[in-house]
């Protein structure tokens, strides 16, 4: 035998939790700097509220998912205090990218929920304008890390690839930009007047975007699964799992059409020709929105679960 | 410092998994230190596990032995945030479950996948190779317990010793990972 050969074993360790996980650290990473451009450009303080409070709850149920799935949370603090702390992990650099980001979310947030008065002087605006170009950064950065995270774990080599995180900020953005459809927009719509008026256009704006990343998510789909039929074993045998095995019904329906493909054909189709927000607009966009959500989530769930390590027997 | 590794024959290998059942029995007594309900289920640390590969006629039947490869180049240590998973300066590669969190990172990133979680510590377990049996001059509890003797232990990096001279005809166990793994095996 001079080939190697290997058994595969799935990777059982991390599940939905994790999955939920790196979807909410993308969501709240990217709902951010899109409530901050909208804040940058027309001072909308409606988005930045809504927003911002999305994006800081998103981020801390993120973070307890992930304080859940430990199986040593009473050394939770190690991450902190450990002297051997090591800056090269991906666990650390995240942990503290995550840490920051929901401290400047908060602090963006805060000045924007009604009755403080902060906003009132003018002088404040640009500390506003300082916190939140952090956060939105910050947010970026947390929505890339959640695919950096998977990328350096060698022992599944279908995630050993920078296309990952690629796919991952695709998908974030997407869910980021699905939010406001599905549950800002809504919201905004019944209680702020001044949203009322930008409504249509902020609407539009968004979803043409969203077009743009379905379909690029799209191709960076399949450009990962295509480099990982095509490299190492276990990247092979996962991606072979998703497209034609046991994953498969799960992710060309769930994923594939129910996640992307029709989302993009409410958007094309029917949403983006309306330039008014009647109820069945209305109805419409939430639906390619929730769609695009719950499609992001199995995602990278499946993503989790397609894992295998090829173990060498040889 | 001497560089520990072990060679594997399989040529001699009969398959009897006494070994398996020498490390569960040796290493629960050190969990139980950890967590007096602490145990190393059978197959934990180190498995024989028998693969059957091609079609009849010719079936080629191999037991290999799934166990931790003290990489040199550990990933384990290098994802590992806290850095609980660490090496010791003969390259041993262990767990230390004071700065242990659980995150199971150390887990995915084992390309030999010789680690698993450990239910009453929360946390990863793997082969030590006895550790604590080396520090009394000891052996692995696996290579003293194999009836063929077909797992050797010594120091790599003496000439001398038998575990050397065998490993320079040995197979370093999944090479092309590039971990520079500890472990060799003799081929059946
Ligand atoms: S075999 Fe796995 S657990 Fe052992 S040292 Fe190598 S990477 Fe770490
Ligand atoms: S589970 Fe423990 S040993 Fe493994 S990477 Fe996490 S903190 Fe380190």
């Amino acid at each position: 035998m001079g080939m190697e050969e290997f058994v595969f074993v799935g990777q059982e360790w991390w599940g939905w939790i994790i999955a939920g996980y790196l979807f909410l650290g993308g969501l709240a990473g990217l709902t951010l700097p899109i409530a901050y451009y909208y804040w940058v450009r027309e001072k909308n303080r409606a988005m930045s509220l809504a927003g911002g409070l999305a994006s800081f709850i998103a981020i801390v149920v993120g973070i307890l998912l992930l304080i859940i799935d430990l199986g040593r949370p009473q050394n939770v603090m190690a991450m902190f205090t450990s002297p051997k702390l090591n800056l090269h992990s991906w666990m650390t650099i995240g942990t503290y990218i995550i840490v920051l980001f929901t401290i400047f979310s908060g602090l963006y947030t805060l000045p924007f929920i009604p009755g403080l008065g902060l906003l009132r002087k003018r002088e404040y605006r640009k500390y506003i304008t300082a916190i939140g170009g952090i956060a939105a950064f910050l947010g970026l950065a947390t929505a890339a890390y959640t695919g950096f995270l998977l990328a350096a774990a060698r022992g599944v080599q279908f995630w050993n690839t920078p296309l990952l995180p690629v796919l991952f900020v695709a998908s974030a953005i997407s869910s980021g930009l699905c939010l406001y459809c599905a549950v800002v927009s809504p919201i905004l719509l019944k209680t702020s007047p001044s949203f009322r008026e930008a409504a249509v256009r902020i609407r539009l704006e968004l979803q043409r975007l969203d077009a743009y990343v379905i379909i690029g998510e799209l191709f960076i789909l399949f450009a990962y699964l295509n480099i990982s039929l095509w490299g190492s074993p276990g990247a092979r045998e996962s991606a072979l799992r998703l497209i034609s095995g046991d994953l498969a019904a799960a992710f060309w329906i769930g994923v594939v059409i129910a996640g992307l493909i029709v989302p993009l054909l409410i958007l094309l189709g029917y949403t983006l020709r309306r330039k008014e927000e009647s109820t069945p607009v209305i109805i419409m966009s939430a639906i390619a929105g929730w769609l695009t959500l719950i499609g992001a989530l199995l995602l990278r769930y499946l993503i989790l679960h397609a894992g295998v390590i090829p173990t060498p027997i040889t | 410092m001497p560089r520990y590794g072990f060679v594997i024959n399989l040529s001699t290998c009969i398959g009897c998994g006494a070994c398996v059942a020498a490390c569960t029995e040796e290493n629960t007594q050190v969990l139980k230190e950890l967590s007096d309900e602490a145990s190393v289920p059978l197959g934990g640390r180190r498995d024989i596990r028998v693969v059957e590969d091609g079609k009849f006629p010719s079936v080629l039947r191999i037991s290999y032995h799934h166990t931790c490869m003290h990489c040199e180049d550990a990933p384990c240590v290098s994802v590992c945030p806290t850095g609980a998973s660490y090496r010791t300066d003969e390259g041993t590669v262990l767990v230390d479950y004071e700065l242990c969190i659980g995150c199971k990172y150390c887990i995915t990133a084992c390309p030999y996948n010789a680690r698993y979680v450990n239910e009453t510590l929360g946390g990863p377990d793997k082969c030590t190779m006895c550790y604590h049996r080396l520090k009394q001059g000891l052996l692995p509890a696996c290579a003293t317990s194999c009836p063929t003797d077909s797992i050797v232990f010594g120091d790599l990096d003496d000439p001398n010793s038998e575990v050397a001279k065998l490993a320079k005809h040995a197979i370093p166990v999944g090479a092309s990972l590039g971990t520079k793994p500890k472990v060799y095996v003799i081929p059946p």
